[in-house]
């Protein structure tokens, strides 16, 4: 039941995808805009989409939330203002290619500083790139984030499948499922591929600022 | 040497705590209390249940505009009764997934379509196998084994 991505398919998605938000007409648009295709440059059958980003450090949460609705409101602070030594010029590279084993597009990404070396997990954390409701609760080691409740982890360290260069990801496990859901809420009835892209970055967007 | 005299001009000057009361002091505060005035217009939102999520009797709310989508995400975990770490993810529109600071007012002003910001909802963990997860696709295997009389 759920959609699976031929090779064919994923280059066509991709490309109809970088070419539909190809013009920024508002901030919101900005956050799909700026990919570009790319092929290993020997082999076909790899390609993949690529862009680069800024970021910044993210700050702590304003406390100025205030609240209508009834309930009193507890401020998400998660108090992560650990100092970090590194550069405040943030190089984000990322990248959505073809997850080998469950035919979806997969999310990864490295980061470095202006001296170009790669960021350490726990300074990924403290980047603007992961939404911070997300990272609550998420325990994280050297090659991993977790969250307690998950069996899977949140982020995993991984080659760059045309690449080989060590990347983050996030698991593609629930993917179709997830997308599938929005899809069939979607009153757009097409199952094009672009719907599809465009839905896995709805999905995207709740654990990356797509920015 | 008069005490009480309404010309104290004189002594009030020697206080290092005497309020100014200059005009632009004034202008300031008065700015100040404008700011902090918060909008108390209020707007609609209604939430559409997206997969498995559970649909709530009641779908349309009105939310003062100023409020943080924070508060929004809130209300609703306490009309589901989902708790901090159960998964919750928000969209608007099924076009993307607004952050938690972003305010109702700016949402709402950027994608309400006929007179209400729609919030879709979904409880399905996007980044991973919960126990939620494992225990749904048990129930569902179970029941499709019966469907198949096994």
């Amino acid at each position: 039941m759920t959609v699976m991505f031929t090779r064919q398919q994923f280059d066509e998605a991709c490309r109809e995808f970088i070419h539909a938000h190809q013009s920024i007409s508002s901030a919101y648009e900005a956050r799909l805009s700026g990919w570009s295709w790319k092929e290993h440059h020997t082999l076909p059958g790899f390609g993949y989409m690529h862009r680069i980003v800024t970021l910044n450090w993210r700050h702590p949460a304003s406390a100025d939330t205030f609240l209508e609705i009834d309930d009193s409101l507890d401020v998400v602070d998660d108090g992560t203002t650990a100092s970090h030594d590194s550069p405040d010029s943030l190089t984000c590279h990322q990248y959505v290619v073809l997850s080998a084993t469950f035919r979806v597009p997969a999310f990864y990404f490295s980061i470095h500083g202006s001296s170009g070396s790669p960021l350490q997990l726990t300074d990924i954390m403290q980047t603007s790139l992961l939404r911070e409701d997300v990272c609550e609760g998420t325990v994280a080691t050297t090659f991993a984030v977790s969250h307690p409740a998950m069996n899977f982890p949140l982020l995993s360290q991984g080659e760059h499948p045309t690449l080989g260069t060590p990347c983050w990801y996030f698991h593609p496990c629930e993917t179709a499922s997830t997308v599938e859901e929005i899809l069939k809420e979607s009153e757009e009835n097409s199952r094009r591929p672009l719907s599809w892209m465009e839905a896995w970055f709805t999905v995207l967007s709740t654990a990356v600022d797509m920015q | 040497m008069a005490s009480g005299s309404p010309d104290d001009s004189g002594r009030q000057a020697a206080l290092p705590w005497t309020p100014d009361v200059s005009e632009s002091a004034t202008e300031a505060l008065q700015a100040l209390d404008t700011y902090k005035k918060k909008d108390p217009s209020k707007v609609v939102v209604r939430f559409k249940a997206v997969g498995n999520a559970p649909i709530m009797r009641q779908n349309f709310y009105k939310i003062t505009a100023s409020n943080r989508f924070q508060a929004v995400i809130q209300f609703l975990r306490k009309e589901l009764g989902w708790k901090a770490g159960d998964p919750l993810f928000t969209y608007i529109n099924l076009a993307f997934s607004p952050a938690p600071d972003d305010t109702v007012s700016n949402l709402y002003k950027s994608f309400a379509t006929e007179g209400h910001l729609i919030v879709n909802y979904s409880t399905t963990a996007a980044w991973g196998l919960t126990t939620l997860t494992i225990r749904r696709r048990r129930t569902q295997n179970a029941v499709q084994d019966q469907i198949n009389g096994r």
